[in-house]
């Protein structure tokens, strides 16, 4: 199981909030880790992160995106973010599932 | 039945280029609102007839995503022409799409089920890759104001990402 965490966040990227983090995830706050849906792109476009980090999709377009793979599906509308909890290391593919051209990557290490 | 619709969407492919690849002249921004607003209107009335011709979950969402989308772009057309107190002025290439989406329409109105699914399906290839190509050729190069070649460039990428979702699904209907 690579994500632990998976829910809505406050569209405040200082304010983010972790409700319903499981007590495992409590224990290792990690960095929060932004990453922009902006222009049908993810920005950046492949993030470096460590086990714990946590990161979080803005959705800056006019339009409905994702960020989806087999593990999570984070579904965003204009102006709302949300973001999963990252727990073991890898590569970590994501599509948006409405926009097949969106591609983005977490390296997720140690 | 695959070989008239494929020959059905090959003749509105060929009125939508015509359409867009000949204007009369180079259009002003006026002319360049109205044929994207257009362009997103006939796109958002063919999910809409998809919408309720079909049950098939994978072309609902499309359809789905192509009303909310185009209707999104639209909202901003809208807005940005407000707020540069431009009025969208009728063209023959408006015009010209409008009739063919007429036809396109009256032909997917006959079919159902999988042959309607298939035939929307590729329509949107289509017109998306028409639409791509007047922007990319005509639109975008004519546009003056900043704002609105803006507007245009982000909607030439959504509508190329469009363009790839429908091969996507026409590929999975075959």
């Amino acid at each position: 199981m690579r994500v632990l965490w998976c829910g809505a966040m406050l569209a405040a990227m200082a304010g983010l909030a972790a409700a319903a983090a499981p007590p495992a995830a409590k224990a290792k706050p990690g960095r929060l880790l932004v990453v922009q849906m902006s222009n049908l792109a993810y920005v950046p476009e492949t993030l470096t992160a460590h086990v714990g980090d946590r990161v979080a999709w803005v959705n800056k377009d006019i339009f409905l995106h994702s960020a989806t793979t087999p593990d999570f599906n984070v579904v965003l509308k204009p102006g709302a973010s949300g973001g999963v909890r990252l727990l073991k290391p890898g590569a970590i593919n994501y599509v948006c599932t409405f926009h097949p051209g969106m591609k983005g990557q977490i390296v997720v290490t140690k | 039945m695959r070989k008239s619709l494929s020959l059905a969407a090959s003749l509105a492919f060929a009125l939508c280029s015509s359409a867009l690849a000949a204007p009369a002249a180079k259009p002003n921004d006026a002319q360049i609102a109205h044929i994207v607003y257009t362009a997103d209107n006939i796109d958002i009335a063919a999910a809409n007839q998809a919408l309720a011709k079909t049950k098939t979950p994978k072309v609902r969402d499309f359809a789905q995503e192509m009303v909310r989308d185009h209707t999104a772009v639209n909202d901003k057309a809208l807005a940005l022409v407000k707020k540069l107190h431009v009025t969208p002025e009728d063209n023959p290439t408006s015009q010209s799409l409008q009739a063919a989406a007429k036809q396109k329409s009256a032909e997917l109105a006959k079919l159902s089920g999988h042959a309607f699914d298939v035939a929307y399906a590729n329509n949107e290839v289509a017109f998306h890759k028409t639409v791509n190509g007047a922007l990319q050729s005509t639109l975008i190069p004519s546009a003056q104001n900043a704002e609105l070649k803006s507007l245009l460039q982000t909607g030439l990428k959504l509508f190329q990402e469009h363009e790839q979702h429908a091969e996507q699904l026409a590929a999975s209907l075959k």
